[in-house]
């Protein structure tokens, strides 16, 4: 790390930055980007606060994209659009029924209150069931090695 | 391949190099129209890793810094380097024949 303390302060907040990156990618990669911050920031405050501030914009840009791209690659956001997708639908199908019952019983109107957030509770608790199951399956060791 | 994969081969198309001498041969191969962080580096590298292209070596000295590794290209790395320059040079070899120029030469 470089003794200037405006580095050694940006060298901690893009330590810690890489800690947004999903963990697989922090842990092979993270102490490697952040050694190379630290080189490039020593050589750009030789170079001026030009440089600096050049190596800053791509170092934040490449940051925000690397976040994106890397937790893009665990398929994480893909399993959690679909395990939302099936609770909405297995919750959506659920009130329905709720509705088709509350024609036959008289509910008042804080029982109807008390069944839309069993309901709304519902759609959290299994959004994030589906999204662990999900995740779960799709990291099973597989039979053959990926290449 | 994109420019990135193209890029990182060709650094290491020299011989066994660790990250920030990646991104210093990249950047330097590149210039100023495309400019690569270490996140794109690092990105591209696993992804290689993964394809069986590029594999990490041994580092070349015992005084080397712990905290980097070295990567070098792998045979099959260096054949698909090989195919997309031959697909590249067959590219600019049709662009000649349509007299399409690069246009720092144009002037």
């Amino acid at each position: 790390m470089t003794g200037h303390p405006a580095a050694r302060l940006e060298s901690r907040l893009y330590r810690a930055a890489l800690r947004l990156c999903p963990a697989a990618f922090h842990r092979d990669h993270g102490e490697e980007m952040a050694c190379d911050f630290d080189e490039a920031r020593g050589a750009a405050a030789v170079a001026g606060s030009r440089a600096v501030w050049a190596l800053r914009l791509l170092i934040v840009l490449d940051l925000v994209r690397t976040i994106g791209v890397q937790w893009l690659r665990t398929g994480l956001p893909a399993i959690a659009g679909v395990a939302a997708c099936i609770s909405l639908g297995l919750v959506a199908s659920i009130a329905s029924m709720g509705r088709w019952l509350a024609g036959r019983v008289a509910i008042d109107h804080e029982t109807s209150e008390g069944v839309g957030f069993v309901l709304l509770s519902s759609v959290a608790v299994l959004v994030i069931v589906t999204t662990i199951v999900f995740n779960h399956w799709m990291q099973r060791p597989r039979r053959t090695a990926r290449r | 391949m994109t420019p990135a994969v193209i890029h990182v081969l060709l650094a290491l198309a020299g011989g066994e190099r660790h990250g920030y001498a990646i991104l210093k041969d990249v950047q330097l191969s590149a210039g100023s129209r495309l400019r690569f962080g270490p996140g794109t580096i690092y990105g591209t590298l696993q992804r290689l890793m993964e394809a069986g292209w590029v594999e990490e070596a041994a580092a070349p000295d015992a005084d080397a810094d712990p905290r980097r590794r070295y990567y070098r290209m792998t045979r099959s790395g260096r054949d698909a380097l090989g195919a997309e320059v031959d697909r590249l040079g067959a590219l600019l070899d049709t662009a000649r024949a349509h007299r399409i120029r690069p246009r720092a030469s144009r002037s």
